[in-house]
């Protein structure tokens, strides 16, 4: 549900930069999508459809890279993949910290033309 | 014939939202007002937590938003505890942004701060009248000129708590322009939640376990839920309180009003 506001301003944002680019239209859109950014991208591409009617944007492509998200080990510091219900790290047995890796939301870049 | 051509954007989406959070955010400060963003799962106990709350801190002046998808049942409580309690219904959106905060503070009165407005013609010298107590920086005034907005801020006096929506998942996301975010969790819930549940409980600033006194009557096991909240947030404070039996809240008052001091 939340996706249709985030939409507007995934549209806003990629019609804005296209206009500085002097484009006329958004053919593509590469959106960067954390899975713990609290978004999910099938819903951004769902609304998308509907939304994007009558703006620069309109049946632009939207592209999505996922990131999983990642705890960071607070003894050994490697990165790993969380399992459920458990904060401990496969490598050393040590426990997993939050990291940045997998809130990701932004977008990368926009085709135009 | 037109060239179809890349154009790097590398640009957060909820860039304008934090934005606009950041404004709120100073703009309070400056009106001397600390702002509280409570959030919790429906039936936490977030409402029972701020009249709590209210009641220890009564010495300052108290603000509330109240969110909710539809009703405004907790407002009209607080209204009719004397408290300035302004609603915001989103109609199905899951959690407030910082749009929606910005355009409620325009409607509502937080009062003239001990410091009186700037005008032109306003008497610079160093003779402060004021009978409260802030940090004076003399050095940074010389020759009897200084800036003409003061670099010298209000103390904290208001509260102003935005009761967000009850949710334990979206609104850890958002920025509102708080200066804490607080979690209500509750011994009702379980002791996975922050398991389950991680952004809300690594984003917060202060816990509240709430209903600790129906511990006997449940299997909360307080050992998993403190590793799971230490596992994602080394420092948060973590405070016990109940409201039937009121234990747990001068603590975090205090812990409160330590808070407002430090801004």
């Amino acid at each position: 549900m939340h996706e249709y506001p985030i939409t507007l301003q995934i549209i806003k944002i990629a019609e804005k930069h296209c206009r500085e680019a002097g484009g006329e239209k958004v053919k593509k859109i590469h959106l960067v999508v954390g899975d713990y950014s609290g978004y999910i991208g099938d819903s951004i591409r769902m609304y998308f459809d509907a939304i994007g009617q009558g703006t620069l944007c309109e049946d632009a492509e939207i592209q999505i890279t996922r990131v999983k998200p990642q705890l960071k080990c607070t003894g050994c510091g490697q990165h790993f993949e969380k399992i459920p219900m458990s904060f401990s790290c496969p490598h050393c047995g040590g426990e997993g910290g939050p990291s940045s890796v997998g809130k990701e939301f932004y977008i990368e870049t926009i085709e135009i033309e | 014939m037109h060239d179809v051509r890349k154009v790097d954007v590398m640009e957060n989406i909820l860039d304008e939202n934090d934005h606009i959070a950041e404004h709120i955010k100073e703009h309070m400060r400056q009106h001397g007002i600390m702002v509280i963003n409570e959030m919790g799962s429906p039936g936490a106990g977030k409402t029972t937590v701020l009249k709590n709350l209210i009641q220890n801190l009564n010495d300052m002046k108290t603000f509330v938003i109240e969110g909710d998808i539809e009703s405004d049942i907790d407002t009209v409580a607080l209204q009719d505890l004397g408290i300035q309690a302004v609603q915001i219904n989103t109609f199905g959106a899951c959690h407030l942004d910082a749009p929606m905060i910005d355009h409620t503070l325009d409607h509502m009165d937080f009062g003239q701060g001990p410091h009186h407005d700037h005008d032109q013609d306003h008497d610079h010298h160093h003779h402060h009248d004021h009978d409260h107590d802030h940090p004076h920086h003399h050095d940074q005034h010389q020759d009897g000129n200084h800036p003409h907005h003061h670099d010298i801020q209000q103390p904290v006096e208001g509260i102003l708590y935005i009761e967000n929506v009850g949710n334990l998942v979206c609104p850890a996301e958002f920025s509102i322009g708080e200066h804490v975010k607080m979690l209500i969790s509750t011994v009702t819930e379980g002791s996975d939640k922050p398991y389950k549940y991680p952004l809300a409980f690594e984003k917060a600033d202060v816990i509240v376990l709430n209903k600790v006194d129906l511990i006997p009557h449940l299997d909360f096991d307080e050992a998993f839920f403190m590793k799971g909240v230490r596992a994602l947030n080394k420092e948060v404070p973590v405070f016990k309180v109940s409201h039937k039996t009121g234990e747990g809240y001068p603590q975090l008052a205090q812990w409160i009003r330590e808070k407002a001091r430090s801004l």
